[in-house]
């Protein structure tokens, strides 16, 4: 959950559902700032929309009109609550509009349409124009974790979703497009199999971190004074 | 400390301090609600708009949870915000930001990410505001591993804290005691940045040690001064950070007067003043010659009568009483 790369200026997965959406306004403030043309992304799902930090954040952004993009994946259920049993309007885009940011609702298992959708918005955020919405209409295979035994769902309704794989779908739109020759596409599953496969063996092979660091990076290392 | 000593408040020494860092350090922005126009709620930061601009004097809607995390993230992204949330209790509203976020992306990211971000707020009651804007909750903030709390509690330090904060790499709450800002004195010209990392012997003493700070100082002093005229020595200690302890200076102090009373305006029960009397008898206990005392805010949420609030408060008899208590054996 919480991954962090500074090298990448990934500033982490937030356990706190909305939690990061106030933070991204505060680094679109900063990159607005210092006049850095550069925006930030903030990835979320649409059970966030019910936190009060979403409306929030909506409202600042689009008062500052800082660079954020918001990306909210819709992948109908919050958990195990379903978009219509906690939202009295399930309509995600009027919820941003409401707060003058502009927004969109993208086909999320469409991978073409994800791409064509998320170049407008970043020019028009880069731009200038202010935050920017985006929603991703799509759906979550597999259980939400290991202790979930999915009783708020059917097995049709999921069945239903995996004929509409972003994957399967983009492999079929792209070989009869001639952008992939055949075997291309099991090349590149085996690829990313061997990857996942070296980091798995990688992480096996590593060393605990030691008990003596357990307090590391609570505070920042301060020199003696 | 040189230069000519001139005459100020501690709102305005309060306001020199932000004027400086926005002056020194073009990263620096100062953002909360009714900063600007109004000139802040308290008027700290009264004129600091016409003099810095829109862009780096922001008010900010009543989002305490959004600005504090924007704040944050601002933080994250290269520049020092200065955070001012109207009141302790407003801070509640942002609590899930200053908790889940500043005080933890350091050690979560392994490192890798830092959050020099002050959050400034007014803490505190006697201004018959009653129980949602008088509170003293800086305990709670000081229980928070991965943030650095402070409490000026006089010219000096409303004047010297701020820069030092600025330059920390991690999070710092300063909580500034309402009461505190007409407070009048003496600070001088070229008075700058002060540690964030030592307590203070505000008044030197050899029977008993009086431990406190923020708003209760001024109080734990008048009773110290009481306690003079009564024949009792008392040592007054301003702890100036709330998190770190300072335990050196409080233990050198126990260790000399051999009893202690604490004085806070937060409420006894997983109080402040526990954690420091569980820290004297951790690091002290056979120092001590008679058992330790605290003088708290009565368990109830802060009335708005004037009678009941002086009551429920801190006041100075009590803290006469305290420590006359722990030297003669009088409960």
């Amino acid at each position: 959950m919480h991954l962090f790369d500074a090298a990448t200026r990934f500033y982490g997965g937030n356990a706190i559902v909305g939690g990061a959406l106030p933070m991204a306004v505060g680094c679109a403030l900063a990159q607005k700032m210092q006049q850095r043309g550069e925006l930030t992304a903030c990835f979320f799902g649409e059970g966030a929309v019910a936190e009060g930090e979403f409306h929030e954040s909506m409202n600042l952004a689009e008062l500052w009109k800082v660079p954020a993009l918001f990306l909210c994946e819709n992948n109908l259920y919050a958990m195990g609550t379903a978009l219509e049993r906690s939202e009295a309007d399930t309509n995600l885009v009027e919820k941003a509009a409401s707060y003058r940011v502009p927004g969109k609702s993208v086909d999320g298992m469409d991978v073409i349409a994800v791409m064509e959708a998320a170049q407008e918005a970043a020019q028009f955020v880069r731009g200038g124009g202010g935050p920017y919405f985006l929603e991703f209409r799509t759906y979550r295979f597999r259980a939400h974790s290991m202790f979930d035994a999915e009783l708020y769902r059917s097995k049709t309704e999921v069945e239903r979703w995996k004929q509409h794989c972003p994957i399967a779908g983009f492999v079929k739109r792209a070989t009869a497009a001639g952008w992939l020759a055949a075997g291309d596409s099991e090349a590149i599953e085996a690829e990313v199999a061997r990857e996942v496969e070296r980091a798995v063996a990688f992480a096996e092979a590593g060393t605990w971190e030691p008990v003596a660091e357990l307090t590391r990076d609570v505070y920042t290392a301060r020199s003696p004074s | 400390m040189t230069g000519v000593a001139a005459k100020t408040t501690y709102r305005e020494a309060m306001r020199a301090a932000l004027r400086e860092a926005l002056q020194r350090d073009p990263r620096v922005f100062l953002m909360g609600e009714d900063v600007g126009r109004y000139g802040g709620s308290y008027a700290v930061s009264m004129g600091l708009l016409a003099e810095f601009g829109e862009e780096r004097i922001r008010d900010t809607p009543l989002s305490e949870s959004a600005f504090v995390g924007a704040g944050i993230g601002a933080a994250l992204a290269g520049m020092r915000p200065i955070v001012e949330v109207m009141t302790v209790n407003f801070s509640l509203l942002a609590l899930d930001q200053i908790l889940n976020n500043a005080a933890t992306i350091r050690h979560m990211s392994g490192g890798q990410f830092s959050i020099p971000l002050v959050i400034r707020m007014a803490t505190g009651g006697g201004r018959q505001l009653a129980a949602q804007h008088s509170h003293s909750l800086e305990g709670w903030y000081a229980h928070i591993p991965g943030i650095r709390v402070v409490a000026p509690a006089t010219l000096a330090d409303a004047r010297g804290m701020l820069w030092t904060a600025l330059a920390d790499p991690d999070p710092v709450i300063i909580f500034e005691h309402a009461l505190l800002y007409n407070l009048e004195g003496e600070l001088a010209a070229d008075a700058g940045a002060v540690d964030i990392d030592k307590a203070a012997v505000r008044r030197a003493g050899t029977d008993v040690t009086l431990i406190t700070y923020g708003g209760s100082l001024g109080k734990t002093l008048q009773a110290a001064e009481e306690l003079a005229r009564a024949g009792i020595s008392a040592e007054v200690i301003d702890l100036r950070t709330l998190r770190p302890l300072d335990d050196a200076t409080i233990i050198a102090s126990v260790s000399k007067t051999h009893r202690a009373v604490i004085v806070e305006e937060g409420w006894k029960s997983g109080s402040l003043a526990a954690e420091i009397m569980a820290r004297i008898v951790e690091l002290a206990f056979y120092e001590l010659d008679a058992p330790l005392a605290r003088v708290c805010s009565i368990e109830v949420p802060i009335p708005y009568a004037k009678h009941l609030e002086d009551a429920a408060l801190p006041q100075v008899p009590g803290i006469v009483a305290a420590a006359e208590g722990v030297v003669r054996g009088k409960a």
